[in-house]
């Protein structure tokens, strides 16, 4: 029977036989010994959560719910340790038990009220630790509803009546993904290692206790990292986990995936068309050509499946308007490359950047059954409005390629100035900016000038960046100014105005404290030079003839 | 001695608010009645004026408004609708998503938050008007569960939250559903908004609004996130973040692991030059604004934008400032006498009097008192026609002008028909500007004279381009409102277009005859012409005639005619070609060789051409020659031209005027002249003035006018980042002195020290030095820039 289930996951989960071969062994198998700790250690975009997940989705199941207390029962809590870290341990606990009751079935309705927990810290009650006490079952219900769930006794001895109650023998799953995450608990420095030893505490002293817990660890740094941070006692005393590595996908297994994802994908795009089976063929050939084109820089799953659900459109349409033979012939190929070649070249330089390529025309052209008719003629009309209205965007898309454009002309210098004045030592300055103006043009007096031994030197010290106070970037931007021809008069104050909205903006950075500094704030730009260097071309500005790496001194 | 120290005044502040004591001295009740009731009736005056001025103020502000608000509404629309798809496609798939029972946090296209990415550009206060339009329709349309996120509630993730609890406890109506701030968490949250909704798209969903992206902490940012991701699963999430310019500034402030979670997509917003013109236009083209400013002052506001901060408020700021100024220097209140033009008729010689014999407002009020009561209202009303008829007229030329430029693009830079005369209401703003500068007249310049040669030179195409353009401006804007134009201006207009009318009927017999003349050629090389074939060639001609004449009288009968004597004359002088009739031309054509009618056309459209140019530079010559606010009769009521108040006033020159001040504080007190014989005869007054004098120095140059502050202050702009005490109280009294410390009489240097500490002491308190641990004789610097401040 299991192994049917484990049949069936490997035919969901697609090159992660061996994993799952393991997990099976270790936490399946033999229901009277469960591995207490797993670690699943690998990249992001290996499917670490995708196979745990779907694996303890097939054996977590529980077909029959009746009010009789089963002999056996598996139960598995998902925990994203994104969500908790930011809270206090109380939160991670209770999430715990409340997934725990949401999973039993409602045999016991007082179960459910009892997850009304308190999470408040202060006002609290002495509880008594013992753990075998032989209190009465009901008298303990009725404190329970007080007891705070930053103690840890008082949640595994809630955690332990809850698992008793639910079957005569009991495995419980905890997931923790995200794990590196548990360290950024405020009130624990030791979790993690509390967590690992979750199955000794929960059968402390009770012999006959049949409940076996298995803590899973998902993160991408490996174990020793992870628990760097914990005491170093309780690091050396710590039971060691079974680590499970997820490797990265070949290329060709990721091909397979991709297929199949994009097979998922089509089937939600063309959810209301009948035909397309026709489309299947093209799509190997598209998964192939992304694949082609990504895989030596990304070898993220995530993100490449993101690629080719933005580009899917474009590239698709491209393939189908170009031949509609179904035969795969060379010149097809060819041809089909070509089109998509612009679309992947944009790919290339937009990846990691997670922009959407949504236009009005990637659209679905028919609306899902279940949407009201009101709204599909709200969509068709929206679909006249915007094109109309896109002539409004586009303007100003083409005007402005790079973000920085849209700044006023001398806020333009300003950023300019700035980053000259982070790029140059300040001994330069008067060598490239202060030359008597009796008609020699600097650049003749330099490139006449021969090589000098410093050279290195100037190289070198091009490279560090240094922090300018006003006094000297003010100094530079009015030579600049001048020299570009802007023969107004300029009024400082706005320029100092200027100066604070580059700061917010985050052009510039202030390297001293704000507070500590009223009279000298320093800073330092941060735009890197390809920016700059439109911004330059855009002011017919030659940004190189003021820098200490381009010309020669 | 009790008594001098303490004297403590009340401040003024205090004091304002007070209710006015009676006076008890009995000198001040004998103040005669006559007196007090003309100061009521003067108080009383004043108010009404005042309130007037108030109305008249509201009325300019909410055209400002208006205008505002029209460019934000028409960008709304655009901005709402493409958001509102972006998400609706989102939407639709996550519902695909879910009725084929898949995992969604599996699937890529749902495992990620549709983000919109709203670049607003600098200084987005602007904009204020547009994001709250935008919440207030998605909330109304899209969705309820709509959060904003900016700097003040989001210094940590604690505090976001918080902000969002609190916003949430606004927004629920349901008490029962409120619950304490410690049990508030997202997830709680989420299944609320889910359990609400009943599985609807759109109302199930939250959008997150980031206001002024840059300025959250990036910490806050990537927690939440993080956090917020967890819960894709339950509840379609969207964002919505402002940013001022940076395009890729959320993939450079976020981590990959956050990035990965969103799927972002730009919308721009107008730049900042679209949004100008169009504001420009909007108020100062499109409608009749009766209030104009000066070209020095526009080209100055202009400047200030395009250069410093593309910010529309200072802008706004600026013009508003204007016209209170305005409103409060001039008398005649003719700005808001509302425009009815009926029976004007009457008063019409009486205007063009006043017209002709340029009249001062006095004398125009004279002649205003002697007339009926009604007759100061008509007469206002007829010179406010007049100027609004001269700025139509104005503009039009303007468009000429444009239209000429826009086809020869100008390789330098600096000329004033540069290639970066981006727009119409640049040349405008340029052009007014020029009209100001007394220099040069604008038909004598280089620039226009280059522009002349290269109408002479252009090609076919270009003509025909201009030809049209031209007719099509007329068409728009002369001939949908004849009433806003002056008559003589209008029988002008009418010659041009049938000059215009000539011209393009010449311009496409010309083109089709070209294609005549190629076939003709090929078939002369083959056969001798047939009749039959010139034949065709006349029928062809008259075709085409029809079809003009055909387009022609459309225009002609917009236009009503009142005196055609000018018209004729103009076109008897320039074309001799004009006495030919339209029928009467074909015929000789036809007698033509195919070379002879191609060198006649050519003459005809050459002769056209120069008419069109003469006329062209003749009434730019009348417009742009001479300053509108000077030439144009009684224009000084409606046109402000006080630059160097409004400079002052605005553009924070505080900072150059301390500078002034501590440079030569009795330049600053204008009391110069006044100053050095009386000051170096009587040093005792002096010290009574200044409180704090030098001692008196027998030379009688500048420098002996500088108070002490003056003179430390000078100083101190030489010195570098820390400045040693000693050394400035030497180089201070050398300056005063012209002798060392050390030369000076014991008693005498006691008084410089003290004169010396007292002044630094005045500069610590304006906050130009402090002192500083680091060495005990030295003091910081606190300002910089000063010495650059000179440059201004």
């Amino acid at each position: 029977m299991e192994d049917l289930k484990l049949q069936e996951v490997y035919e969901e989960v697609l090159y992660r036989e061996k994993q799952l071969d393991i997990l099976f062994d270790l936490l399946i198998k033999n229901d009277n010994f469960i591995y207490p700790i797993l670690h699943l250690f690998g990249l992001s975009g290996t499917g670490k959560t995708y196979t745990i997940r779907k694996f303890m989705k097939k054996f977590c199941e529980n077909p029959q719910s009746g009010k009789k207390i089963d002999d056996k029962k598996r139960l598995h809590v998902y925990l994203n340790c994104n969500e908790l870290c930011y809270g206090t341990t109380s939160l991670l606990f209770s999430e715990i038990l409340k997934q725990i009751s949401n999973a039993l079935p409602a045999n016991n309705e007082k179960d459910l009220d009892d997850i009304e927990i308190e999470m408040e810290i202060e006002k609290e009650k002495p509880v008594d630790l013992s753990l075998n006490d032989n209190f009465d079952q009901e008298e303990e219900d009725e404190d329970l509803s007080d007891i705070k769930m930053n103690d840890f006794s008082a949640f595994l001895r809630q955690l332990k009546r809850k698992l008793e109650r639910a079957a005569k023998k009991t495995t419980l799953y905890l997931i923790f993904d995200n794990a590196e995450n548990l360290k950024y608990f405020s009130d624990s420095s030791n979790l993690l290692l509390t967590l690992c030893k979750l199955n000794e505490y929960i059968n402390l002293g009770d012999w006959n206790s049949k409940i076996n817990i298995s803590s899973i660890f998902l993160s991408e740094i490996d174990w020793h990292s992870l628990i760097s941070d914990c005491e170093l006692m309780s690091r050396t005393e710590s039971a060691r986990p079974f680590i499970i590595y997820f490797d990265e996908y070949t290329k060709e297994q990721m091909n397979v995936i991709l297929k199949q994802s994009a097979i998922s994908l089509i089937s939600i795009q063309d959810y209301h068309k009948s035909s397309k089976r026709n489309n299947y063929h093209d799509i190997e050939f598209y998964t192939k050509i992304i694949l082609d084109v990504f895989f030596p820089i990304c070898k993220d799953l995530n993100e490449i499946q993101y690629l080719i659900q933005i580009y899917y459109e474009q590239l698709i349409n491209s393939v189908e308007k170009s031949d509609r033979t179904e035969r795969d012939s060379y010149e097809k190929m060819m041809s089909a490359w070509n089109k998509m070649k612009p679309f992947l070249k944009q790919a290339l330089t937009q990846i990691y950047l997670r922009q959407s390529m949504f236009t009005s025309t990637s659209k679905p052209d028919k609306l899902s059954p279940f949407r009201d008719e009101s709204l599909t003629l709200e969509f068709e009309s929206l679909n006249i409005l915007n094109e109309k209205n896109e002539n409004y965007l586009s303007e100003s898309k083409e005007e402005s390629p790079m973000g920085c454009n849209q700044l006023p002309k001398l806020m333009k210098y300003l950023l300019i100035s700035s980053y000259i004045a982070t790029h140059n030592p300040a001994k330069y300055d008067k060598k490239l900016l202060d030359y008597n103006t009796s008609g020699k043009s600097r650049k003749s007096k330099f490139t006449a000038q021969k090589f000098q031994q410093n050279e290195e030197n100037q190289r070198s010290a091009a490279l560090k960046t240094q922090a300018f106070d006003s006094n000297r970037l003010m100094a530079i931007f009015l030579a600049i100014c001048t020299e570009s021809g802007y023969s107004q008069m300029i009024n400082l104050s706005q320029i100092q105005l200027n100066l604070k909205t580059l700061k917010s903006l985050h052009y510039l950075h202030q390297t001293n404290s704000s507070y500590s500094c009223l009279d000298e704030p320093k800073f330092k730009c941060l735009i890197d030079f390809e920016t700059i260097l439109n911004l330059a071309n855009s002011l017919k500005f030659n940004i190189k003839q003021y820098l200490v790496e381009y010309i020669t001194i | 001695m009790s008594e001098e120290y303490i004297r403590i005044h009340k401040p003024a502040y205090l004091q304002a608010t007070a209710t006015p004591k009676t006076p008890r001295n009995s000198r001040r009740k004998s103040v005669s009645q006559s007196a007090k009731k003309l100061k009521k009736q003067e108080a009383l005056k004043s108010q009404e004026k005042g309130d007037v001025l108030n109305e008249v103020f509201n009325i300019f502000d909410e055209k400002i408004k208006k205008a505002k608000q029209e460019i934000h509404h028409d960008l709304f629309e655009s901005t709402y609708e493409n958001i509102l798809q972006y998400f609706d496609y989102y939407a639709f798939k996550r519902s695909v998503c879910t009725s084929s029972s898949e995992d969604i946090m599996f699937n890529p296209v749902c495992n990620v938050i549709p983000t919109i990415a709203l670049f607003t550009g600098i200084n987005t206060q602007d904009y204020a008007y547009l994001c709250d339009n935008l919440s207030d329709k998605l909330k109304d349309t899209f969705t309820e569960n709509l959060f904003f996120i900016n700097e003040k509630n989001s210094n940590n993730i604690k505090t976001l939250v918080n902000s969002i609890f609190s916003q949430w406890e606004g927004m629920c109506d349901n008490e029962d559903k409120l619950v304490k701030r410690n049990v508030f968490t997202f997830r709680y949250l989420f299944d609320l908004i889910k359990s609400d909704s009943m599985e609807d798209i759109r109302q199930g969903s939250v959008i997150f609004f980031f206001k002024q992206f840059e300025l959250i902490p990036r910490e806050t940012i990537e927690c939440f996130v993080s956090l917020i991701s967890c819960h894709m699963e339950t509840l379609p999430i969207y964002f919505i973040i402002e940013l001022a310019s940076q395009t890729n500034i959320i993939q450079e402030q976020l981590s990959s692991n956050v990035i990965s979670k969103l799927c972002i997509k730009k919308l721009y917003l107008m730049s900042p030059n679209q949004y100008i013109d169009r504001f420009v236009s909007k108020l100062f083209i499109d409608e009749n604004m009766m209030f104009k400013i000066s070209g020095d002052i526009f080209k100055y506001l202009m400047d200030m934008y395009h250069d410093y901060n593309y910010s529309i408020s200072t802008f706004i700021h600026a013009l508003k400032f204007c016209y209170f100024d305005h409103l409060q220097q001039s008398d005649l209140n003719a700005l808001f006498i509302s425009n009815e033009t009926d029976d004007l008729n009457l008063f019409d010689s009486i205007i063009q009097h006043i017209n002709q014999s340029d009249l001062n407002k006095a004398q125009l009020k004279s002649i205003c008192s002697s007339l009926n009561e009604r007759s100061p209202n008509m007469t206002v009303q007829s010179i406010q026609k007049n100027w609004q008829q001269y700025n139509n007229q104005f503009v039009l030329m303007c468009q000429f002008l444009y239209e000429i430029v826009k086809q020869f693009p100008e390789p330098n830079e600096n000329s004033l028909f540069s290639n970066n005369t981006r727009s119409f209401i640049d040349l405008y703003v340029k052009v007014c500007n020029l009209t100001c500068s007394k220099n040069k007249k604008f038909c004598e310049m280089s620039e226009f004279l280059h522009l002349k040669n290269l109408l002479q030179l252009s090609s076919l195409d270009t003509m025909n381009d201009l030809v049209t353009s031209f007719l099509r401006i007329i068409k728009t804007r002369v001939l949908n409102n004849q009433k806003s134009y002056n008559t003589e201006f209008l029988n002008e207009i009418h010659d041009f277009c049938e000059l215009l009318d000539r011209m393009k009927k010449s311009l496409t017999i010309k083109n089709c005859d070209t294609s005549f003349n190629e076939e003709e050629e090929e078939q002369q090389l083959q056969a001798p012409p047939s009749p039959e074939e010139i034949y065709d060639i006349d029928s062809k001609i008259n075709q085409l005639e029809f079809l003009t004449t055909n387009e022609s009288p459309k225009l002609k009968s917009f236009v009503s005619r009142k005196s055609s004597v000018r018209t004729l004359k103009v076109l008897s002088e320039n074309s001799p070609s004009k006495t030919i009739k339209r029928h009467s031309l074909a015929a000789p054509m036809m007698m033509m060789t195919p070379a002879q009618k191609k060198s006649q056309n050519n003459k005809q459209i050459k002769t056209l051409l120069n008419n069109l140019i003469e006329w062209l530079s003749q009434n730019f010559s009348l417009y742009f020659d001479n300053d509108f606010t000077t030439s144009v009769p009684f224009s000084n009521f409606f046109c402000y031209s006080n630059l160097d108040k409004m400079k002052k006033r605005l553009f924070d020159v505080q900072r150059l005027n301390l500078h002034d001040c501590l440079l030569s504080s009795f330049d600053y007190l204008k009391s110069n002249e006044l100053l050095p014989e009386k000051l170096t005869e009587s040093p005792r007054k002096k010290q009574k003035n200044s409180r704090k004098s030098s001692c008196p120095s027998p030379i009688l140059d500048l420098d002996s006018a500088l108070l002490p502050i003056n003179v430390a202050y000078k100083l101190y702009l030489e010195c570098g980042h820390m400045i040693n005490l000693h050394d400035w109280l030497q180089a201070f009294v050398d300056k005063l002195e012209n002798a060392g410390l050390d030369e000076l009489s014991e008693t005498k240097r006691k008084q410089m020290i003290a004169l010396f500490f007292r002044t630094i002491t005045e500069l610590q308190f304006m906050g130009f030095i402090k002192p500083t641990s680091r060495k005990v004789d030295h003091v910081i610097k606190l300002t910089n820039g000063s010495g650059l401040l000179a440059c201004e």
